[in-house]
């Protein structure tokens, strides 16, 4: 059985297979965008000293980092970490960590979409259908200055859960937000 | 010696030339305020604004509001200038209309269908003192991109149109202290006062103006225009506690705003002033609405509109008219970043 997520490689392949599509000129090697990069493939780790949560994806707040790129978040006994490229982009200390909100969203394929549409035709526009649900992760914080700011990732489906749990150790609110968002970022109304 | 008497005595001219000027030059929104501190908005009851969105929203407010410039420092709620004896002007609004938009509608239907919206609507204060320096309505659309673009790519196009509205209210004349504070501070709705809403549609402009109408007979008093869609409109009308004074309200509209202006002086003349921010948009049709209240029967007013697509020109448009005796009444950010603006005048009492 496929694994979630792995379908659009099925499809890229089924691209290049085909004699006229423009995928079908494009070295596989070139595809690689198109399988699990969108996945959150890499393992997360918890452990009595931290909890880690890999290749979740940047939405707002991390200087330097762009919408939609990948960065790894670390949660440990005394700060909230990002990093990305290796390099620790933020830290905040739970003591200017103010709340966090957890909603439910989903993930959408454009850079699939298109290529699929390239490929196929209209009918490639059902990759449009495909995504993944995820967990938006909203910190509000308070930088050096006393000025607030927040903070937005998006990590799989059902980690928001463990990492209100983790900072409810430390004393850091976690709520819904009222009224819940009904709208995925980047994504599909559902 | 005798080049520095001469150096001496021109400055001494430059000085005492400049003085005057100075002192009957009106201060601008921009002379005043080195900071600008912008807030996290609120959202309107009923109105399911995610607040991803609202955060995204701000954040993209703050980094446009830094890279135009306009002010020397800008800042998020809890900061303070670097320079503490600056004035900083508060930005705060109320998310009032949200359309989530579908991003697949967009890439395959296009031409507008599937667009995300969001209007707001925004608040300027004096931080120090509290005080309403002026409210306009923006209106942020996302109706394209890369594969329908992302929805929430909307915040960006919002900020934007906040910057611009900025950037016009920069140009504002603030009143001096012995002028009366706008309309807006005075007419600040209570929470707990007797309240009637009436929804306006461009469907049937007659219907809503006569429910005005109705409402101004009975003293209610016109205190908000919020915008619910494109098609939409809700004015919230007060009762002032102790006046019995009827009210009398008219819908001004038009396609083009040589034909606003002609028919807003038209009212002018038979006693109507503009209410404070309620220009809206109703698909290409703009409306206004004005009041004839008793207190202002007296006064006589007239208006000019503005519509220019560069923001240079519609500054330039504000300055020359406030030089003219003429203030900023309302602005609005058109699709395709067209500027409109009305300034309004106030003239002498009839029959003095």
């Amino acid at each position: 059985m496929l694994a979630r997520g792995r379908w659009v490689t099925v499809l890229a392949l089924v691209c290049a297979a085909l004699p006229t599509g423009t995928l079908g000129q494009v070295p596989l090697a070139r595809l690689a965008f198109l399988s699990g990069a969108e996945s959150f493939s890499a393992p997360i780790e918890e452990t009595d000293n931290r909890l880690l949560l890999p290749r979740a994806f940047h939405i707002l707040g991390v200087p330097g980092v762009k919408r939609n790129r990948r960065v790894d978040l670390e949660l440990n006994s005394r700060s909230l970490v990002v990093r990305h490229d290796g390099k620790e982009r933020l830290v905040i200390p739970f003591e200017r960590l103010r709340r966090l909100q957890v909603l439910k969203g989903k993930r959408t394929y454009a850079k699939a979409t298109y290529a699929a549409v390239l490929g196929m035709g209209v009918g490639g526009l059902l990759v449009l259908n495909k995504n993944k649900r995820v967990d938006t992760l909203v910190f509000d914080f308070v930088n050096e200055r006393g000025g607030e700011m927040g903070l937005i990732l998006q990590v799989p489906d059902g980690k928001g859960a463990d990492c209100i749990q983790w900072l409810r150790r430390f004393g850091i609110t976690a709520e819904e937000p009222e009224p819940l968002s009904t709208l995925p970022v980047g994504g599909l109304p559902r | 010696m005798r080049r520095a008497i001469l150096i001496a005595f021109l400055g001494m001219m430059s000085v005492c030339g400049a003085a005057p000027v100075r002192g009957l030059a009106q201060t601008t929104v921009k002379d005043k305020y080195r900071a600008m501190q912008v807030d996290r908005f609120d959202i309107k009851e009923g109105v399911q604004f995610p607040v991803d969105y609202l955060l995204t929203l701000q954040e993209e407010i703050l980094k446009q509001l830094q890279e135009s410039k306009l002010f020397q420092e800008v800042l998020r709620p809890g900061e303070n200038p670097t320079d503490s004896t600056a004035e900083v002007l508060r930005l705060t609004g109320t998310i009032n209309h949200f359309k989530p938009g579908s991003r697949a509608k967009r890439y395959v239907v296009g031409f507008g269908a599937g667009s995300t919206e969001i209007y707001a609507h925004l608040v300027y204060v004096d931080r120090a003192t509290g005080r309403t320096v002026l409210t306009q309505e923006v209106r942020g659309q996302m109706a394209g991109g890369f594969i329908g673009g992302e929805s929430l790519k909307v915040t960006r196009d919002l900020a934007k149109k906040v910057v611009n509205t900025v950037k016009l209210a920069r140009e504002m004349n603030l009143p001096t202290p012995g002028e009366a504070a706008p309309a807006e501070t005075v007419a600040a709705p209570a929470p707990t006062a007797d309240r009637h809403t009436v929804t306006i549609s461009s469907a049937d402009f007659e219907a809503a103006e006569k429910k005005l109408n109705e409402e101004g007979a009975a003293s209610y008093r016109l205190v908000e225009l919020t915008s619910t869609g494109s098609k939409t409109a809700e004015v919230i009308l007060q009762k002032p506690a102790a006046s019995s004074d009827a009210f009398e309200y008219r819908l001004v509209r038009a396609r083009l705003p040589g034909t606003l202006q002609k028919n807003l002086n038209k009212a002018a003349e038979e006693g109507f002033h503009l209410c404070p921010h309620s220009l809206t948009f109703f698909g290409g049709v703009m409306a206004v609405i004005v009041e004839k209240a008793p207190a202002s029967a007296k006064s006589r007013h007239e208006y000019r509109v503005h519509q220019a697509m560069r923001m240079s020109s519609a500054q330039k448009n504000v300055q020359k008219d406030q030089s003219e005796g003429f203030k900023l009444a309302e602005t609005f950010e058109q699709a395709g970043g067209v500027h409109l603006v009305i300034m309004e005048k106030t003239l002498e009492a009839q029959g003095e």
